[in-house]
């Protein structure tokens, strides 16, 4: 078994200090691998004069050149042939340009490993049986987007007494199913399984909403929880947003704040981070997080805004062992947050390039494109 | 916020205003109209407040460029004295422009009379990438004598409503005049209740809300769309000389090529790429060294640039295609070898290109419909060839090159005078 195994089967999800150096050589064997099969990659580490063997302590990760997300929108990169290939997720595509991630059987593993883990750690893992409602996408067999592949996974943590879908696939088509979701919340209230809700945050508001606007109230069995994920562009002004959606589903489903737990994740780092007591995203064991200047992409010492840059040697089919989003954030020392957990956590301030002004000469660039087509 | 008959509301009040707004906005129509002269004596005494200090601390609190600040703040003052307002109805409408004139059209046998009103109410939507620019708006609109609803941009964080609410102050009689909504562009519903109650929508560019408004407006409504538009330089071999460029550099990284006037792309009058890359060799140190001087400060902005480079650098090293860029000191030029004007990064990276003068009048023609703005860089007994040229493929305003985002009062808007859009001509038969 490799470092990499070695690391995603580990028992401590946040212990940081006690997997540093199985962390850096999983990351170097990786590396390693990527360079020998990806020419592309290799290329860019030549050019940086970068060799995978510099990685030896925690500190050279910020030496690994970081591959922005965007240059997965615009090429693909591979170190694997298509047939290794098992479980293919897409982004969802909200900038116009979707990535593609496939996993290998060894990173399917390790995900497993790591999903288990962190479900048990979070309490998430029960014997009872649940009725799930999803509120988003069926499954079904042309959509590959990693959200809905993780809502349809974890209807697997408890065993399953019926899934119920937001969105349902009919006709050729997914369209909202608002009165089969009220009807389904209706019986979940009137009978004994704890219910899961799952999806993004922006749609349980919705809900929320509308149980307000009709005047209903279904309060939920005992045990009923709600997952909250998603891209993290969710998760933008959160502290504005998510106190008032904890009061709606405690007023609405009388579900409380502490059974609300969240996650998030990307398609290029599908590494899953849960959100503690206090809604902050502490880093697990399998991944590490560097915050760097929005200049010089130099790495940044905790507190600093920068870019954010995510490393993790869960996947081989491509070198995505450290890339660049295009999320602004902050890292945080564990210590700050005040839960108990030790590791760092991290704080998405949002996307990169300007939120609020909209400049006349970008609205004559839609003009033109507009009046061409 | 809502500033509604001179009065500052929450954004709670809006369905409240809304309802009533109608009434209001008769009773205010059924007066006669208001006269230029009652704008020009409020902004002149608002003018001259601000300039012997009485609102430095509201001054101090705005967010705007500390490099810039004190030259944007007069500019803004300048434009609304007296003088500036009068030159600007002068220009725009002639000397006593509302008042009755008496013809005898030939062949007819009576006598009509003809005046200037104003077109009764304006929605304007304005955008957020000039501070100010919703209040100015408003104050042309009061100038052509109209009712303004203003649509804020979600970026002004409330120095329109200060202004406007600090003018009705200095002459109460505007508070008829003037309603000012933070609606957001998503509001679809309330923009269309504004819009039903307008004679005609000012639309500046880039605000979300266009695409919107043009599909809500009630048919007869008249659209008056300003600024969506791309500026470029264009640069004779004699016009390379180093004081020309500064200017432009500077031009550049003050605006930080976010107006329609600004900069997004610089021709050189060459076809020879060799030649583009030595120009951009000269040109590079200039934009640093405005750069420096002008250094963009939104973080976004940069970690944008930042990641374009960063990543254009490893296309190229993986020999995946990847742009020319040379990159500079918080700035950087992109090569293209394509001819068309187009937008660039903005925040100081310029788009260089190729354009033989020969070829100058086609190529623009094929961006007709964006043409605004261009800095001509020659020299002096190329100018006028030049600028008749570029006249002549649809531009409506040609400028030295540090010049080229500079207004006055007696600019038109795109090669219309503002005024003219904002007022309508209406005709009776005279009395025997």
């Amino acid at each position: 078994m490799g470092a990499r195994g070695a690391l995603f089967r580990g028992r401590a999800l946040y212990d940081h200090p006690g997997t540093e150096e199985l962390f850096v050589q999983a990351m170097r064997e990786n590396c390693a691998f990527q360079y020998a099969r990806c020419p592309e990659y290799r290329a860019i580490l030549d050019q940086a004069g970068f060799r995978p063997e510099q990685l030896q302590g925690p500190e050279d990760l910020g030496e690994l050149p970081p591959i922005p997300t965007l240059y997965f929108k615009r090429h693909h990169l591979s170190s694997m042939a298509g047939k290794h290939a098992l479980f293919h997720t897409t982004s969802s595509g909200t900038s116009g340009r979707r990535s593609e991630v496939n996993f290998d059987f060894g990173a399917l593993l390790c995900d497993l490993a790591m999903s288990l883990r962190a479900c048990g750690t979070h309490g998430l893992i029960s014997p009872r049986p649940t009725r799930y409602v999803i509120l988003g996408y069926q499954p079904h067999r042309g959509n590959h987007m990693g959200v809905m592949k993780s809502a349809f996974l974890s209807t697997f943590l408890a065993p399953a007494v019926k899934r119920t879908y937001a969105l349902r696939f009919r006709e050729g088509e997914y369209r909202l199913d608002q009165e089969g979701l009220v009807e389904e919340l209706r019986r979940c209230a009137r009978q004994r399984h704890p219910v899961r809700l799952i999806g993004f945050p922006s749609y349980l508001h919705f809900l929320m909403q509308e149980l307000e606007h009709r005047g209903l109230r279904f309060p939920m069995p005992s045990g009923s929880k709600i997952l909250l994920g998603g891209g993290w562009k969710q998760f933008y002004r959160q502290q504005v947003d998510k106190p008032q959606l904890y009061a709606e589903v405690k007023e609405r489903l009388d579900i409380p704040e502490a059974a609300i737990h969240e996650v998030f994740s990307v398609v290029e780092h599908p590494i899953i981070y849960w959100d503690c007591p206090r809604h902050h995203f502490h880093i697990p064991v399998y991944s590490r997080v560097l915050i760097r200047d929005v200049r010089t992409l130099k790495p940044l010492p905790y507190g600093q805004p920068g870019l954010v840059n995510l490393m993790t040697p869960l996947l081989k089919s491509a070198p995505l062992m450290s890339i660049l989003t295009d999320d602004l954030g902050v890292l945080h020392p564990g210590e700050s947050c005040g839960c108990g957990c030790t590791a760092p956590w991290l704080e998405v301030l949002g996307r990169v390039g300007m939120t609020e002004i909209k400049t006349c000469a970008a609205g004559a660039e839609e003009y033109q494109r507009g009046e061409r087509e | 916020m809502i500033l509604s008959r001179g009065t500052v509301l929450p954004t709670e009040e809006q369905s409240r205003v809304l309802e009533q707004l109608p009434g209001w906005i008769n009773e205010t129509l059924a007066r006669p109209p208001l006269l230029p002269e009652v704008t020009i004596a409020a902004c002149d005494r608002l003018s001259r407040r601000a300039q012997d200090g009485a609102f430095d601390r509201e001054i101090a609190g705005l967010d705007l460029d500390p490099a810039l600040k004190k030259e944007q703040v007069d500019t803004a003052l300048a434009l609304l004295r007296r003088e500036s307002l009068q030159a600007m109805v002068d220009i725009q409408l002639g000397p006593a422009p509302f008042a009755p004139v008496t013809v005898r059209p030939p062949h007819h046998s009576g006598a009509i009379v003809k005046q200037r009103r104003p077109l009764g109410v304006l929605l304007h939507i304005a955008a957020g990438n000039l501070d100010g620019l919703p209040a100015f708006t408003v104050v042309e609109g009061l100038l052509a004598g109209n009712i303004n609803l203003l649509k804020l941009p979600s970026a002004d964080h409330g120095l329109s409503i200060a202004l406007l609410r600090r003018l009705v102050e200095e002459e109460p009689a505007l508070a008829d005049y003037i309603y000012v909504f933070d609606t957001p562009s998503e509001d679809v519903a309330a923009l269309r209740r504004l819009a039903d109650l307008s004679d005609g929508v000012v639309i500046w560019g880039g605000e979300g809300a266009v695409s919107a408004v043009r599909t809500l407006a009630p048919t007869g409504v008249k659209l008056i769309e300003w600024g969506h538009r791309l500026g470029f330089a264009y640069v004779t071999d004699r016009g390379r000389e180093e004081g020309q460029l500064s200017a432009l550099a500077e031009h550049i990284m003050k605006t930080k090529q976010l107006l329609c006037s600004s900069c997004q792309t610089i021709f050189l009058d060459t076809g020879d790429m060799g030649q583009l890359r030595e120009f951009a060799g000269q040109f590079l140190p200039l934009l640093e060294r405005a750069a420096r001087r002008w250094p963009v400060r939104d973080m976004g902005a940069l970690a944008q640039g930042t990641l374009r480079r960063y990543t254009a650098r490893l296309e190229r090293a993986a020999g995946q295609g990847g742009e020319t860029i040379l990159e500079g000191d918080g700035c950087s030029l992109t090569l293209r070898e394509d001819r068309e004007l187009e937008l660039s990064a903005q925040f100081g990276n310029p788009i260089l290109k190729c354009l033989p003068r020969s070829e100058l009048l086609p190529t623009l023609r094929r961006s007709r419909g964006v043409l605004q703005t261009a800095g001509l860089l020659c020299a002096p007994e190329e100018r006028q060839e030049l600028t008749e040229t570029l006249l002549r493929a649809g531009l409506v305003r040609i400028t030295g090159a540090g010049e080229m985002s500079r207004g006055t009062c007696t600019d038109a808007h795109d090669g219309e005078y503002p005024l003219q859009r904002y007022t309508r001509v209406v005709q009776w038969d005279a009395m025997p």
